[in-house]
């Protein structure tokens, strides 16, 4: 694979809303996003056993495991996975978990439009293709 | 201490009415006699008696009728009737008895019995009324407490109803709102494509166009009805969102300064006068919320003055019996008698759709309540609305 050409980026949808699920694989996944939706946070972790994701993006509260948990999950596994946790009970408790497990933002539903949504995934790729990169020119440079 | 009782007598006969007269005088009590039958019901407006003593017979008018009259009258119609009769037959006194009256005196009459039957009806006339002020007493707590209890309790389950209802409205506007945008993205790739199949039938060109006008704005309504409900899941938010009351003293002054500041643009776009009354005052509780509570005031005396010639705001503060009173008082148009006590009722709303969500009052009524304190509001004379903040002071 030669470092110019551009790989898609892979997105994890985890919420027990099947309509956030297709919602959001629809509108990433139009924008050129390999997008796969799981329902809950230990769906989740079997489909990163299995495939690689550059970014989660997940709910909070959900049956089995729940947001913060797969966060916690992640950040042990996965720590160059970013995630991006979205909710729609927002608390004092529930922000300062995201922050402190590293989470690249917290989005509050109803979303106020998709952008805030976009603009986390991008940057996050950024970050993941930057790494890359100099990853890349490491392998190419002689000792 | 009781006050003197009062007795009116009404009968025909002038002999009959001094002796009575000197009697109840003797014992203590207030008088007021008169031969003329008719003119009873203006002398009880007058003499306000506790008792009526009547004869039975009169030739004007009866005294059963008279009892009618009296116990037809709202005013009246618990002071106890004693008849005087020289009727032996069981049927008058039955009669007597029906028409409300509580005792009958025989004539010729014993002074002895005469005073017994006065003082006995009088003592079970001031007994009954004040039994029934205090009922009255404990009805009217009763109610106020309840009145209380329904409100708490009410905005108790509100809340809990809030935290559900935000989640769930949340969640399901997430995906419409999504979805929006993402049509909204589609429509950008679609938009070009339509006039390029155009030209084949004029009609369906007239059709493409319409659609090509009209999506824009279809879109932005979508987007504008999703904003909205999320505005009302966000001040819901204020019920469920119950950190605890912070209980750090702080300076009501310096609230209400902090509260007109952030009002300052709405204040002088309107043309508003702003008068302050305020020394530095401690209470216990949050700050912030209470800017909160001020805000909402300030911001509903202002809409209340839209169409005010010269519009004022004053804002009071001034300590008084260990407690501090915040008040704010509008030059507007007042709040309607009929509405004034749905005010605090959530989503109650008398500003355009859209507006207003019906929650500021309630959620300041909450606020305050839970600061230990009260919020009230009255008319003012001459137009405009007081609310007003009573809060205990800090020690």
């Amino acid at each position: 694979m030669d470092g110019t050409e551009k790989s898609k980026a892979c997105i994890l949808v985890v919420d027990d809303e099947k309509n956030i699920q297709e919602t959001l694989s629809r509108h990433f996944r139009f924008l050129g996003y390999d997008v796969d939706t799981v329902d809950n946070g230990s769906l989740a972790l079997d489909a990163l056993a299995k495939k690689r994701y550059e970014v989660v993006i997940t709910d909070i509260s959900m049956p089995v495991m729940d947001g913060i948990q797969l966060l916690r999950a992640i950040r042990k596994e996965y720590p160059m996975v970013h995630c991006i946790i979205m909710t729609g009970y927002v608390t004092m408790e529930n922000i300062l978990s995201c922050m402190r497990l590293g989470a690249d933002t917290c989005i509050y539903k109803p979303f106020e439009d998709l952008k805030e949504m976009e603009e986390a995934v991008e940057s996050a790729v950024a970050y993941i293709d930057r790494w890359q990169k100099k990853l890349k020119t490491l392998l190419r440079m002689k000792p | 201490m009781f006050s003197q009782s009062k007795v009116l007598v009404i009968d025909d006969d002038q002999s009959t009415l001094d002796i009575l007269k000197f009697n109840l005088e003797k014992m203590g009590y207030a008088c007021v006699i008169s031969d003329k039958p008719k003119l009873t019901m203006d002398l009880a407006q007058k003499f306000d008696p506790d008792l009526f003593i009547l004869d039975l017979i009169m030739p004007e008018i009866s005294g059963i009728q008279l009892c009618h009259d009296i116990k037809a009258n709202p005013l009246f119609k618990d002071r106890p009737v004693i008849f005087l009769t020289a009727a032996e037959q069981e049927s008058d006194k039955l009669q007597a008895f029906e028409s409300g009256a509580v005792d009958y005196i025989q004539k010729p009459f014993k002074v002895g019995e005469l005073k017994v039957r006065i003082k006995n009806q009088l003592e079970l006339y001031r007994n009954t009324k004040k039994l029934s002020e205090l009922c009255n007493d404990m009805e009217r707590l009763a109610e106020q407490r309840a009145k209380q209890l329904f409100h708490a309790d009410r905005l108790a389950t509100i809340g809990i109803l809030a935290a559900g209802v935000a989640h769930e409205i949340n969640n399901t506007t997430a995906f419409i709102n999504g979805n929006v945008c993402t049509f909204d993205t589609f429509w950008k790739t679609i938009e070009p494509c339509l006039m390029a199949n155009a030209g084949k039938d004029k009609e369906q060109d007239e059709r493409l166009k319409f659609i090509i006008n009209e999506t824009p704005k279809l879109i932005e309504c979508m987007k504008e009805g999703v904003k909205r409900i999320s505005r009302i899941v966000e001040v819901l938010r204020a019920f469920y969102r119950k950190e605890e009351v912070a209980k750090i003293p702080f300076n009501l002054k310096k609230c209400i300064d902090m509260s007109l500041q952030m009002c300052g643009k709405m204040i002088r776009d309107r043309q508003i006068t702003v008068k302050t009354e305020a020394k530095d005052t401690y209470v216990i509780g949050s700050a912030q919320q209470m800017e909160q509570v001020i805000v909402n005031l300030v911001v509903n005396g202002i809409d209340a003055m839209e169409k005010s010639q010269d519009p004022s705001l004053t804002v009071k503060l001034y300590s008084e019996n260990n407690q501090a009173h915040v008040e704010v008082i509008d030059t507007g148009t007042g709040i309607p008698d009929d509405i004034i006590k749905k005010i605090w009722d959530p989503f109650f709303t008398t500003k355009e759709t859209g507006k207003g969500t019906g929650l500021g009052l309630a959620i300041a009524r909450s606020i305050v309540n839970d600061h230990g304190g009260e919020i009230t509001v009255a008319n003012c004379h001459g137009g405009g609305a007081k609310f007003k903040i009573t809060l205990s002071l800090a020690k």
